[in-house]
């Protein structure tokens, strides 16, 4: 992006008239054109907010962010530069360098290090994103530029064990691999404009420093699951030919670029990403190939594997509904450009990437899947998907002639456990929140600065469901959450995952929160802020329920008595968990109940 | 209108998007309130950007106007 482009976007943004969206950034230097940048692509990554970037005093990044603008914003971004760390290491400010001053500024580094770190603590309702010192280390050592002097590699040290740390506050931190990839490091400094301005970036680095920066901040939603090929894709060879035993992925064959791309496969398959195959042949004969005892991707990680000879199209369209999915969280992987071609015009929204015939291709095919798929960590959910969405194969056997039966439902031993704790330390509510569409009360999405602010508010409350019956655990598979009046709640969230339909958990949900809990009555009325969104269908059909005997329109939020609710409830047996987790050590949740019956 | 002065213009509109054709002409960091050093060294970088050349910092003193901005352009 040009300098005249990020000002344009940034004048017609704003115009937008979405609900506002403070970001600060932090930073020592005069940030300038770093800013201009910053706020043009967050503004394009937000279409929906209007972005406002503020910033803060020249050569005053600690105190930057104890200021009461940093903690006013939702999102901070702190991009750290050597002359952070000690002014000395500035090439603006007159400075000696000598041995006595290099054994200073290690002291000196590590003391402002230990103050950053208290100022990012106090951070704790604001997304907080950072980046090492991009700028290349100045001419201060007194060694020559190729060696790594000690400084360096102290300062190095200290940054490295400072960044670990801080992540565990909740910091994320950019990736420098990922900075180098496009901002190489010799184009990065501008003497001149340090000189001059105060401003030590290139145009083209702050460019690119400001694009990740703000992927960062706002992650582009990730994709759920993936389709591929076989046949000169996961394997070299046509295996109806060459037979199973020819198909190669080694180095012996020079087929490496395969057996790359099935270890990236199975890495995405272990980390709960789903994986289906598509691909025209002989059934058995993939079967068999599959017992391959080299293969890198094994049948167990992958489902279901649509092995025929007609259209790849139809196949996709099975596998997603399988998947119980969006076709716009999938991605298909193919070698044959008429198939990704055929898949492509059918399916508009499915991103169809090509599998490279070269070496060099194939690790950028990876790198992209990761970026697509790219997750904080592996939760017991991502665990436990494909083994769920196996299971609901049987479970939608039983309920494809209709409603399960009352029977079926009692027998299952559902049990639901509750998480009340509102600043719970991982990220599984957000994640749910921001990626369920089907069932889900109005569609909002919320990044994780608005997130923050949402559950600051005295009043919050946000629960977390985790289910399981005879048939095995579903995981964390709901989030509720909203504010509390007196007796009333407003429920501003509700998702649920679509693997938990059709077990009534949704009722059960809603007859938690109208109970009884130690003496202390449960809501006795609840508004549910519905919002109808094309995908989401299911919640509209389950509030349906209720509409004729609450205030409300089809489309629009809904009131719910305890009466109302109690009145067409359908038969629940659920039992919650008797120790629910909660904020404080020992102490329930003024929420919190043992058992539904309704 | 001659080229640069287009150019320059649209230099300008990228800064001061409020202002006309007609007044970004006439504009002077004394006229304009907006006009302090940050939306000098802006433009700086704009024209730098536009114009594929230098602009140093001792020039910074002859953008005052955008006439005086056209002339270093031209100069170039």
């Amino acid at each position: 992006m040009k300098l005249a482009e990020a000002l344009r976007v940034i004048h017609q943004a704003q115009r937008s008239d979405g609900p506002p969206c403070q970001v600060y950034l932090a930073c020592g230097f005069e940030p300038l054109h770093l800013l201009t940048f910053l706020n043009a692509h967050c503004s394009l990554a937000r279409p929906d907010r209007h972005v406002t970037l503020r910033r803060g005093s020249y050569a005053n990044l600690t105190g930057n962010l104890e200021s009461p603008a940093a903690r006013e914003s939702e999102h901070v971004a702190m991009v750290l530069e050597w002359p952070d760390l000690d002014p000395r290491l500035g090439l603006r400010m007159p400075a000696l360098w000598n041995a006595d001053t290099m054994r200073e500024i290690s002291v000196e580094s590590a003391r402002r290090l230990a103050r950053l770190e208290h100022a990012l603590e106090g951070l704790r309702h604001q997304s907080v994103i950072a980046c090492a010192p991009t700028l290349p280390f100045p001419p201060a050592a007194l060694v020559a530029p190729w060696l790594a002097s000690e400084l360096e590699l102290d300062l190095e040290y200290q940054l490295s064990s400072f960044r670990q740390r801080t992540r565990g506050l909740g910091v994320k931190w950019l990736s420098t691999g990922a900075l180098g990839a496009v901002s190489p490091g010799t184009s990065r400094y501008d003497c001149k404009g340090d000189f001059s301005s105060g401003f030590p970036y290139s145009m083209t680095h702050a460019d690119e420093l400001a694009g990740l920066l703000s992927s960062l901040l706002f992650a582009p939603p990730l994709r759920k699951g993936v389709i591929t090929d076989l046949d000169g894709t996961l394997w070299k060879g046509i295996v109806g030919e060459v037979g199973p035993a020819n198909v190669s992925w080694d180095l012996d064959h020079t087929s490496r670029p395969h057996g790359l791309y099935q270890q990236i496969l199975r890495s995405l398959a272990e980390s709960g990403i789903l994986v289906g195959i598509s691909s025209k042949n002989d059934p058995t004969v993939v079967t068999e190939a599959f017992q391959r005892r080299d293969l890198l991707l094994r049948a167990e990680h992958v489902f279901p594997m649509e092995v025929h000879w007609g259209p790849k199209s139809e196949s996709v369209a099975r596998i997603a509904k399988a998947w119980n999915i969006g076709l716009d969280s999938i991605v298909f992987v193919d070698d044959s450009a008429l198939e990704r071609d055929e898949v492509a015009r059918a399916h508009p929204q499915v991103e169809c990437l090509a599998f490279p015939g070269d070496p060099g291709g194939v690790e950028t095919l990876c790198r992209r899947l990761r970026g697509l798929f790219g997750r904080d960590k592996v939760t017991e959910e991502d665990q436990l998907r494909l083994s769920t969405i196996r299971q609901n194969q049987e479970w939608q056997a039983v309920t494809d002639a209709g409603e399960a039966d009352e029977a079926f439902l009692a027998g299952l031993n559902a049990r639901l456990l509750l998480d009340c704790r509102r600043h719970n330390p991982d990220s599984r509510a957000l994640e749910l929140l921001n990626k369920t569409n089907q069932f889900n009360l109005n569609g909002v999405r919320r990044d994780e600065g608005e997130w923050l602010r949402f559950l600051a508010q005295d009043n919050a409350f946000c629960w977390i469901v985790s289910y399981e019956d005879r048939l095995g655990p579903l995981g964390r598979i709901a989030v509720l959450a909203g504010t509390r009046e007196g007796e009333h709640l407003t429920l501003a969230h509700w998702v649920m995952s679509c693997r938990a339909f059709s077990r009534r958990i949704e009722h059960a949900c809603l007859s938690w929160l109208f109970h009884e809990v130690a003496g202390k009555p449960g809501a006795t009325s609840v508004t549910l802020q519905f919002a109808a969104t094309p995908r989401n269908g299911p919640t509209r059909d389950f509030l349906r329920l209720w509409r004729d005997g609450a205030d409300g329109q089809e489309a629009a939020e809904i009131t719910l008595t305890r009466a109302a609710f109690e009145q067409h409830c359908p038969p629940l047996h659920h039992h919650f968990d008797d120790q629910p987790l909660t904020d404080g050590a020992g102490q329930r949740s003024e929420f919190a109940s043992q058992e539904i019956s309704s | 209108m001659n080229e640069s002065r287009t150019r320059l213009l649209q230099c300008f509109a990228a800064v001061f998007p409020e202002l006309t054709s007609a007044q970004a002409e006439s504009a002077s960091a004394e006229s304009i309130s907006g006009w302090d050093s940050v939306a000098t060294v802006t433009l700086a970088a704009l024209i730098e950007e536009e114009f594929a050349c230098s602009v140093e910092p001792e020039d910074y003193e002859k953008m005052t106007s955008f006439q005086g901005c056209l002339h270093l352009v031209e100069s170039r």
